[in-house]
């Protein structure tokens, strides 16, 4: 497994970037070369594109599943494209895809190989991203993820303004069950859901919330579960652990334990 | 023009290698046409990876060209199989293009795979080249330290290391770090299957004489050995002008 930091241009965000990256490295020559599957792996609201590595052993699982695994910084940009900034929810969603896939030609390109998962403001991220990319991304892995639909900005008007303007929340494309629900009715594929939160966390409620809202659906077209931890509040301890779950449903195993 | 900060593994140096890699950026709407080109470019004594990119301009210079700029740290080693067990010519001219070529859209093909160094990489460039002639295309020495037997005598970083590095003084003529004796061998190849050289030198460097002398045995051997100097020193000023020099003659054509 190979280890890097690659900076980079956006050239939806007009400037330089950078991104965390860990990819296989084939061992012999007789190695296979099928394409990776790939995880896009966003931090939370404090942090930027180290705070997996640092903060998790995302790259002994990466190496015990043979995945490649992409952190990308988003500043506080929340994932989406601001009322009062830059489209960061275009570059992160679909531009640094493209621009991954041009370094790496051995990334996957299958949705069904193409997860996408974050903490935090990052699992808010990664539902967002996941529902608004159905083509792009087979599965979300979403950890202590709320709607910010479901925020009471009152006190918050300003951080309201900058990320997403004067606008209806619950009726807006920010809001996540309002997506949800544009997707199943456009008939796209929608992907894989798999959601968890710890009894402690402070915004248990809004995790519950979106747990109603992908339960909502007959059939279950999210294929949805939900891993409610006891004991486990807003901390790295249940998302270190959450992430290898996460690949565990997806059947992406580590090959020898 | 992106740059990758890589650590890699690697079973020939049985430890893991710091990597920098400048490698064109494309767009979904202007894709690659053909793979791209690779210069393997190594450092000096003291340095590390970064040495190419803090002390050129090496990073605005390749903008627009289809050519990947692979820089491994070379970790005091002279690029050579070291008797300390490790292998760093068959790292810089076997594995480290293998994985490269694996992750990056870079060619696969000899013609397309270059390598050069200034100082003890200059050394470590016509080494791997002249050890490995069925990898590299082109050889590029900037003030190489040609001669191995001065790092035994010479006050640098190295004479500490020297023989554990290519092994007692007496050992080296006529063995595999022994620059002529590369070319002897080399000279018995057809000429299609032998790169083709540049040496680059300052006229006020003190490796002049030698590269001077190992330049008139490359062309008795019959070497297709290119050389040029102008007024400069052992020195980044010299080796920021030299690598314009390099791009020239790599002529890499095909602009993305």
């Amino acid at each position: 497994m190979a280890f890097m930091e690659i900076q980079f241009y956006s050239e939806v965000l007009r400037m330089d970037m950078a991104a965390y990256v860990l990819i296989p490295q084939p061992k012999d020559p007789d190695a296979s070369d099928e394409p990776y599957k790939t995880l896009w792996l966003y931090h939370g609201g404090s942090g930027d594109h180290t705070s997996w590595l640092r903060a998790s052993r995302i790259e002994t699982y990466a190496i015990e599943r043979n995945i490649a695994v992409i952190m990308p910084g988003v500043h506080k940009s929340c994932f989406i494209n601001m009322n009062m900034g830059p489209r960061y929810g275009d570059f992160v969603g679909r531009e640094l895809v493209e621009i991954m896939r041009g370094f790496f030609p051995r990334l996957s390109r299958r949705r069904e190989d193409n997860f996408v998962s974050g903490l935090s403001n990052g699992g808010y991220g990664c539902i967002h991203v996941g529902l608004s990319n159905p083509d792009i991304y087979g599965a979300i892995g979403a950890f202590s993820a709320g709607d910010k639909a479901d925020v009471d900005f009152t006190s918050r008007q300003q951080e309201k303004q900058i990320l997403f303007g004067d606008v209806d929340m619950p009726n807006s494309p920010y809001c996540l069950k309002y997506v949800g629900r544009q997707l199943i009715e456009s008939g796209q594929t929608p992907p894989v859901v798999y959601h968890a939160c710890g009894t402690e966390d402070p915004w248990l409620d809004m995790n519950n919330r979106m747990r109603n809202f992908f339960t909502s659906f007959p059939g279950d077209p999210f294929r949805y579960h939900y891993d409610l931890v006891e004991g486990y509040g807003h901390q790295w301890e249940l998302w270190d652990m959450e992430i290898q779950k996460f690949l565990d449903y997806l059947g992406v195993m580590p090959r020898t334990r | 023009m992106a740059l990758l900060h890589i650590q890699m593994e690697s079973r020939a140096l049985h430890m893991p290698v710091p990597l920098d890699v400048i490698l064109p950026q494309t767009a979904p709407s202007c894709p690659l046409q053909r793979p791209l080109k690779a210069l393997y470019l190594l450092h000096g004594s003291s340095e590390n990876q970064s040495a190419w990119l803090l002390k050129s301009n090496i990073y605005r210079y390749v903008q627009d060209l289809p050519l990947a700029v692979i820089l491994p740290a070379g970790n005091n080693s002279m690029y050579v199989n070291t008797c300390a067990g490790q292998d760093y010519t068959d790292f810089l001219s076997w594995e480290l293009p293998t994985v490269c070529e694996d992750w990056f859209p870079i060619s696969r093909d000899r013609e397309d795979r270059y390598i050069c160094g200034s100082s003890m990489g200059g050394y470590g460039a016509f080494h791997a080249a002249m050890t490995y002639p069925e990898q590299f295309s082109r050889a590029i020495s900037l003030s190489g330290a040609v001669d191995a037997s001065s790092i035994y005598h010479d006050d640098d970083d190295l004479s500490g290391q020297a023989v554990n590095l290519l092994g007692p003084e007496g050992e080296l003529p006529g063995g595999p770090n022994d620059l002529m004796a590369l070319a002897d061998k080399l000279a018995d190849r057809p000429l299609e299957e032998i790169p083709r050289f540049l040496s680059l030198c300052g006229n006020q460097d003190y490796l002049l004489e030698d590269n001077l002398i190992f330049n008139e045995y490359m062309e008795r051997c019959g070497l297709p050995l290119e050389f040029e100097t102008w007024d400069g020193s052992h020195s980044w000023d010299f080796w920021d002008e030299a690598i314009c020099r390099v791009l020239e003659w790599l002529d890499i054509r095909d602009r993305i």
